[in-house]
């Protein structure tokens, strides 16, 4: 298919589209019946597209028991203050936990009974422990830039 | 009625009641969208409500001259999106079947001749089974104007993209749902 031949079917395409969900002009109507006129394999597809269109129009999305709505509002309320809840109690535990596992960490060193290799064994927790760190953080960063639904997003 | 400009900007201001009514005006609407792109209604309980959630925790960078749904929104389909790329979920929610969410649209009447409603049924279902397996933009833009009866440019101010992208994303959605069509023909 060349340039001008895809051009024609790209228009095809939106044409077919446009009617179909009467969003069109008289004028684009008429020019879709000379195209599915003049043009077999548009006329087939235009059949295959009505049908598409004649079934789903016959389907809807399920609508959920009436009571839910009675407690939504109130959940939404609820789940942003359990939000901030648990953003506190992860900030805390996580300080707690590094300061214990520091001073853990200081004692055994300090120990002169501790044998270096049990020293050396927790210098590689410690390394490995940053690194893993920050190599997850690195993927969530070039993820949340490559992610491609995120690039439609206009706030 | 109060517009949502103006409760925009009170519950810019902390009244968290305003946000309420916010929620209470576009619970239904985030909620069937929500449905629509995963298929569950108790994924898209839980989805639609964490929107308002996330909404209400960032409703200090609420602008009340643009409209509130289009941004809330942006953070609903952010989490569908999220939420289908989990392989595991995704397999679960198909596990489901499509009679979780989709239904017969009311105005649909029982038909006299049983071998034609035999026919429709099962090219529902052929179709429901192929809108679960559509890449998630196109069944959004699908959802949206088949069962949210959108026009396009109101589909695009939601999505963020040109009308014509709404047009081809359409297009492509409704020739794999041909596909499927055709295989039972």
């Amino acid at each position: 298919m060349n340039d001008y031949e895809r051009l024609n079917r790209e228009r095809a395409n939106a044409l077919m589209m446009a009617v179909l969900d009467d969003e069109c002009t008289a004028e684009e109507r008429k020019e879709l019946d000379a195209l599915v006129a003049a043009r077999p394999e548009i006329a087939a597809e235009w059949a295959r597209l009505k049908r598409v269109r004649e079934v789903t129009a016959t389907m809807g999305l399920r609508k959920p028991p009436e009571e839910i709505w009675d407690r939504y509002r109130v959940s939404v309320l609820h789940r942003a203050e359990r939000s901030i809840g648990w953003l506190l109690v992860t900030l805390g535990g996580a300080v707690l936990m590094g300061w214990a596992l520091w001073r853990w960490i200081e004692a055994l060193v300090a120990d002169g009974d501790t044998p270096l290799a049990i020293k050396g064994a927790i210098l590689a927790v410690v390394v490995g422990l940053i690194l893993l760190l920050l190599s997850v953080a690195r993927e969530r960063w070039f993820l949340h830039r490559r992610d491609p639904y995120s690039r439609e997003v206009t706030r | 009625m109060e517009t949502d400009s103006s409760l925009v900007a009170r519950a810019r201001a902390g009244d968290a009641e305003a946000f309420g009514l916010l929620t209470e005006r576009y619970m239904r609407r985030a909620y069937a969208q929500a449905l629509g792109l995963v298929g569950s209604r108790e994924d898209a309980l839980d989805l639609s409500q964490e929107a308002f959630a996330r909404a209400f925790r960032a409703r200090r960078s609420l602008d009340p001259d643009r409209p509130f749904y289009a941004w809330l929104y942006q953070i609903l389909r952010r989490l569908c999106f999220n939420f289908l790329r989990d392989a595991k979920v995704r397999a679960r929610v198909v596990d489901q079947g499509a009679s979780a969410w989709l239904d017969e649209a009311p105005a649909t009447a029982p038909a006299s001749d049983p071998a034609a409603a035999l026919e429709r049924s099962e090219a529902r279902r052929r179709v429901a089974a192929a809108i679960e397996q559509l890449p998630a933009r196109e069944r959004e833009v699908l959802v949206l104007k088949e069962f949210e009866e959108l026009k396009y440019r109101e589909i695009a101010a939601l999505v963020g993209v040109p009308v014509g992208t709404v047009m081809s994303r359409l297009y492509s959605a409704r020739r794999r749902l041909a596909e499927a069509l055709e295989d039972h023909r």
